[in-house]
């Protein structure tokens, strides 16, 4: 059955134009991820409504490579101009501009590339490995189970996430009663919809991801004053010699692809945490070597392999339960779902081979990265250059026009530019933006899932309890959601309570 | 008498505060309909309304709760801060020092800020203002048309050079051109014409 499915997937990937979708992927993901305040999130949701013409895999593996690319690209504007092009890249800065400042800047980026490569390739392969036991455990979760689980990814990326609680469950609970809008799951009237029949099929939840993701960004950014750098690159330094720095440092390498595979399979956690704690965790096991922080390769090797590590992370709880780990999952998960292609059983039992030919796909496009990043990328570093001022208009009008061809509906324009607004104020002050876009893309499954369980229990709300599964799911929440409650409890009666 | 009202209301009032009210007024308009739906339609969009009712309210008065709690639910932080060595510290500290402080020896270089303190919220309202502008002009003629328009005045408002702004909006309409022979979707029509 498994050998079937990997001849199936490898016949995915060579036939057709897939190669090609994932060549494109790339280079578009390692651009955007190049210049500073563009990144995985803004290049996904605005490649989501193109990818309508396309079939599931060409599509997913499209995105995940834009994906995969963009998590490379930030590396390089955090190199050479010490300013991360992603979040992802942010501890890059700490040795690769000392490095680039040392005449080394060559190496430090061939560096990022043979890291992001290795230690990419090293966690999809074990995602690859990990797939036949992820599927015996999805098989194991029926319909409490993922209402559960929904509501538990939730509860936890407010946890996990550097913003607070209460603002994390409150916009996910808003996002998951946006998506009520429309015809329900369940037989009955239509909700909310002021009888216009524009609002029959709800919010568009590809509408929203642009807006927020999009949008909401360029908002953002545009406030962001002296957005352009003018930084004089010279690119010195040997390539050869960054490659011969990451086979010497094998262990650095792979601890921190897994570093960022494990932390990146937590949801609402990301690179943007994985590469810091992969870096630290490079510091400490070097004995707090004082070269880190002023060029030491290995600092460069620990933040790139983890950031490349996490994207097959992310894709556990993406793929297996619909919980995205990030921003660019939660758009991944919402590609997945208007190519039909449902997480859970179906992306693990009955399309196996789709799923494999995705992780097969994300580890060419390591090969790939090593390749373009070596021979092609250091030759277009003038990217890193580009005044973010002329990306906004044409960024906001390639949304809106994506927003408005996924069915020609003015509602999704009006979507894109409310969310995009709204958006703004929650990044601006600290709303979860995870928490939000998860329980907008959530919604339809979880309801479906709560309707389901409670047709099968007569009503009754011990479905969710009698089982050890959703017993341990419901704990987990309650544990998450109390959590904060018991801390100040306990610094009370420790005394150290204000 | 009334200055100090309206001062503390000003300071209360904020884009955030304005934000809370709209999510609480939507929710509370939610849960109240929510019980005219059957009970298999209601249940999902009662609790999910009830508890952002119950976080936009605890968001709300948060200025009462006591201290401890304030920082316990409202001002909680990421479980992950404790795991990275301070090394996200060093980062944020880096890129600060090196804006404040650092004078270049062999390069020139603009270094790009990101402090809140340095955002021009004009810009980004004049970015609002614009984009409805777009929306709104799309409806009326069609978006294929509305978009060179809209860069065209979006790079006058941001004080383009000639030649950058030709370009930007050259790539607009090839763009549009391009989305709407790819997309199932006619977009060079509006209500007008």
């Amino acid at each position: 059955m498994t050998q079937d499915s990997l001849f199936s997937a490898i016949e995915i990937l060579i036939t057709g134009q897939t190669i090609g979708w994932l060549l494109i992927g790339l280079l578009v993901g390692i651009i955007i991820g190049t210049i500073p305040g563009l990144g995985p999130n803004l290049g996904l949701a605005v490649a989501l409504p193109l990818t309508m013409r396309l079939n599931g895999p060409d599509a997913i593996i499209l995105l995940i490579s834009i994906y995969s690319g963009a998590m490379y690209g930030g590396s390089i504007a955090a190199i050479l101009i010490n300013t991360p092009g992603t979040a992802a890249a942010a501890a890059t800065t700490l040795d690769g501009y000392p490095m680039a400042r040392q005449g080394r800047a060559m190496e430090a980026l061939s560096i990022s590339a043979t890291a992001s490569a290795v230690g990419g390739a090293f966690s999809i392969i074990t995602l690859i490995l990990l797939t036949p036991f992820l599927t015996e455990i999805v098989l194991m979760f029926g319909s409490p189970e993922y209402f559960l689980i929904a509501l538990f990814g939730i509860a936890l990326i407010t946890v996990v996430v550097q913003e607070s609680m209460v603002k994390g469950l409150t916009a996910g609970a808003f996002g998951l009663l946006l998506s009520t809008i429309g015809l329900p799951v369940a037989a009955g009237q239509p909700r909310y919809t002021f009888d216009m029949f524009i609002l029959y099929d709800g919010l568009d939840f590809v509408a929203v991801l642009i807006g927020i993701f999009a949008i909401g960004e360029m908002i953002k950014l545009i406030g962001e004053k002296g957005s352009i750098s003018n930084e004089n690159i010279s690119l010195s330094g040997s390539s050869l010699s960054g490659i011969r720095k990451v086979i010497s440092a094998p262990i650095t390498t792979i601890k921190s692809g897994y570093i960022g595979m494990f932390i990146g399979a937590i949801p609402g956690s990301g690179a943007s945490i994985s590469n810091f704690i992969s870096y630290a965790e490079a510091v400490r096991s070097g004995g707090g070597d004082k070269e880190y922080g002023s060029g030491n390769h290995r600092g460069v090797i620990a933040s790139e392999a983890a950031n490349n590590g996490t994207v097959a992370g992310s894709l556990i709880p993406t793929f297996s339960f619909g919980i995205p780990g990030s921003g660019a999952t939660a758009i991944l998960l919402g590609g997945l779902m208007m190519h039909g292609l449902r997480p859970g059983p179906e992306l693990f039992a009955d399309n196996v081979n789709i799923t494999y030919s995705i992780f097969f796909a994300l580890l060419v496009g390591n090969i790939v990265i090593l390749l373009l990043g070596l021979f092609i990328i250091t030759r277009m570093v003038y990217i890193t250059t580009i005044d973010t001022n002329y990306i906004i208009p044409i960024v906001i009008v390639v949304a809106s026009l994506g927003a408005f061809g996924l069915s020609g509906n003015w509602l999704d324009v009006y979507t894109v530019i409310f969310f995009g607004i709204f958006g703004f104020f929650m990044m601006k002050h600290n709303y979860s933006i995870i928490a939000f876009v998860l329980g907008i893309v959530l919604g339809p499954i979880a309801e479906e899932n709560l309707v389901r369980s409670l047709q099968l229990s007569d009503g009754s709300f011990w479905i969710f309890l009698n089982e050890p599964i959703p017993l341990v799911l419901t704990l987990l929440i309650a544990a998450v959601v109390v959590s904060p409650i018991l801390s100040v409890v306990r610094s009370f009666f420790n005394g150290t309570g204000s | 008498m009334i200055n100090p009202i309206y001062n503390s209301m000003k300071n209360y009032v904020t884009s955030e505060v304005l934000m809370l009210l709209g999510m609480l007024s939507v929710s509370s308009y939610m849960l109240v309909e929510s019980f005219s739906f059957s009970s298999e339609s209601g249940i999902f969009p009662q609790f999910a309304a009830a508890v952002t009712v119950f976080g936009c309210t605890v968001l709300l008065l948060r200025g009462f709760l006591p201290k401890p709690l304030q920082q316990a639910i409202v001002e909680s932080d990421g479980i992950f801060n404790q795991y990275s060595g301070g090394s996200q510290e060093k980062f944020n500290k880096t890129n600060v020092d090196y804006d404040k402080n650092h004078k270049p020896e062999t390069h020139n270089e603009n270094v790009i800020e990101n402090d809140d303190a340095d955002v021009d919220s004009t810009k980004q309202l004049l970015l609002v203002g614009l984009l409805t502008g777009y929306g709104l002009i799309g409806y009326l003629i069609g978006l294929v048309w509305a978009t060179p328009i809209f860069i065209g005045v979006f790079a006058k408002i941001f004080n383009f050079s000639w030649f950058d702004a030709l370009m930007v909006v050259s790539i607009g309409i090839v763009a549009a051109l391009a989305f709407n022979s790819i997309l199932p979707v006619n977009m060079t029509n509006g209500v007008v014409f």
